[in-house]
């Protein structure tokens, strides 16, 4: 499994910055958010070419692009239509491939029947346009796939290049079971995001309740070989990018042993 | 059998339009005319009607008779010329853009162009994305006189704007409005007789004027990309006419 820098330890950084702090921090990879961050590849001081060559420049691979939601809904005025919503999440996948990416991070849209029906439609419509193209279809607190049983009736809807990213942050918050959901998805995972909690609160990890190495173990025994997003959020007990050099070799030891 | 010269494509190359008249001819005119008439909300032997009558967009694209204007003609092979033969999808419509009479006689140029493919939340252009495409055509039906709501653009914005999305994000102009961004030169009133097409880089900062004449604006315009526009939606290369295999 190849260890990722998240942009989520430095929300205010622009790219040159946000990169700095991922080879600081040891890592070789970067995953970035198309909305949220500063270091986001749409932000107005920056184009996709020079996004290309300051990763290169840096020497740092990008493992992922984090896109809007599959909501069903415009943005602007909160009214259902799946098309207009398709045309944006089909925007931000060919910017995904404008940098070098066959895949892309999204979730679903409000706790609604509504919404399940457009997610799994949206889906299936985007990777038809796109064939060489895989979602990784994300967890989220308050999100249509929050937990386990949001994935039940979606995953088995949808183009098998839909795939599911565990982010243990977000299962945490909501109090599932992290290890049950892992279990239930290890052969469809695509991409994980690690944060440990203690409850809401993003923690050092190793001091919060993720079970890190039975979960590693879950994905290992799956034969998953993927990237693994070290995903720091809010810290507070440490300078950022010591804070994720810490938490990327404490993976990275729990890999190793 | 090629339409546009040297000379045509080197205009175009500089200053990012070029005017063709009388690429239309008159059954096509006509025919095309009786469609347009079919649907305004006046009376087309009284222009008196026309004062800010309307509809500015009536729904006519796909009826033969407009279609014919642009398939028909050489206005698609021209198109075609600049960006190369076979490269462009034919199955976009003419969209009428008509300006009506204001009954007003003030005018002036304008002073603010816009981008083509920013969402307003009136467009239809989906919120955080831009359409990018490569050549516009703006045609008349009518007589379109100065001061009568021309099409209007600013020479030489095409290459500042491509040197500009090499360090920018194409989003980074809310609704197209790269006044503040860009250097302005002085803007161009496109005026001619019914045939007359403009073509136009499909980065360069246009607009429409006002209409203080007495005719109705008969425009249509139609945004031609290439096929395979998907695959570099987001690219800016040195060369800016990578991607017109007519202008190299």
């Amino acid at each position: 499994m190849t260890l990722s820098f998240s942009t989520t330890a430095c929300p205010k950084a622009l790219l040159p910055e946000a990169l700095q702090m991922a080879k600081t921090a040891g890592f070789s990879h970067i995953e970035l958010f198309r909305t949220w961050t500063e270091s986001s590849p749409v932000h107005p001081d920056i184009s996709v070419r020079l996004v290309r060559d300051r990763l290169k420049e840096a020497g740092i691979a990008l493992s992922g692009l984090n896109i809007r939601n599959i909501t069903g809904r415009k943005s602007d005025s909160d009214e259902r239509n799946l098309s207009y919503n398709l045309r944006q999440i089909e925007w931000d996948m060919l910017l995904s491939q404008a940098l070098g990416l066959k895949s892309a991070n999204t979730k679903g849209g409000a706790q609604t029947e509504e919404a399940t029906a457009d997610l799994i439609e949206g889906i299936n419509t985007l990777l038809g346009r796109f064939p060489d193209f895989t979602l990784n279809l994300g967890n989220h607190h308050g999100n249509r796939l929050q937990g386990l049983s949001d994935f039940k009736a979606v995953m088995p809807h949808v183009n098998e290049r839909a795939k599911v990213l565990i982010d243990t942050g977000h299962l945490l918050s909501v109090g599932e079971n992290v290890l049950a959901f892992a279990e239930a998805f290890a052969n469809r995972v695509g991409l994980v995001h690690v944060r440990d909690q203690k409850g809401e609160t993003p923690v050092p990890f190793g001091q919060g309740d993720l079970p890190f190495k039975d979960l590693l173990g879950i994905l290992k025994n799956a034969g998953y070989n993927g990237i693994l997003v070290i995903e720091l959020e809010k810290i507070t007990w440490g300078e950022p990018a010591h804070a994720c050099k810490m938490a990327r070799e404490f993976v990275q030891n729990l890999l190793a042993s | 059998m090629t339409h546009l010269t040297p000379e045509d494509k080197s205009f175009f190359k500089t200053n990012g339009y070029l005017v063709k008249h009388n690429l239309i001819s008159e059954q096509q005119l006509a025919n095309a005319l009786d469609v347009v008439w079919a649907h305004m909300n006046c009376d087309r032997a009284n222009p008196q009607s026309w004062i800010n009558a309307g509809p500015g967009f009536p729904p006519i694209g796909k009826d033969p008779a407009i279609r014919a204007t642009l398939y028909e003609t050489p206005v698609f092979d021209m198109v075609e010329e600049l960006v190369g033969k076979n490269t462009l999808t034919n199955s976009t419509n003419p969209g009428p853009h008509f300006r009506f009479p204001t009954g007003e006689t003030d005018w002036e140029l304008p002073k603010h162009g816009h981008l083509d493919g920013y969402y307003t939340p009136t467009n239809g252009v989906p919120e955080g994305t831009v359409g990018r495409f490569h050549v516009g055509v703006t045609f008349y039906l009518n007589n379109v006189v100065h001061k009568g709501g021309g099409f209007t653009v600013w020479p030489g914005t095409h290459i500042q704007a491509a040197e500009y999305f090499k360090t920018h994000a194409l989003l980074c102009f809310k609704g197209g409005d790269a006044n503040q961004t860009f250097t302005m030169p002085q803007a161009v009133e496109i005026t001619g007789p019914p045939g007359t097409a403009c073509f136009w880089h499909g980065q360069l900062m246009h607009t429409g004027c006002k209409n203080s004449a007495t005719e109705i604006r008969m425009a249509f315009i139609t945004r031609f990309s290439r096929k395979d526009i998907k695959d570099h939606l987001f690219e800016f290369p040195d060369n800016i006419w990578t991607y017109y295999e007519g202008i190299q």
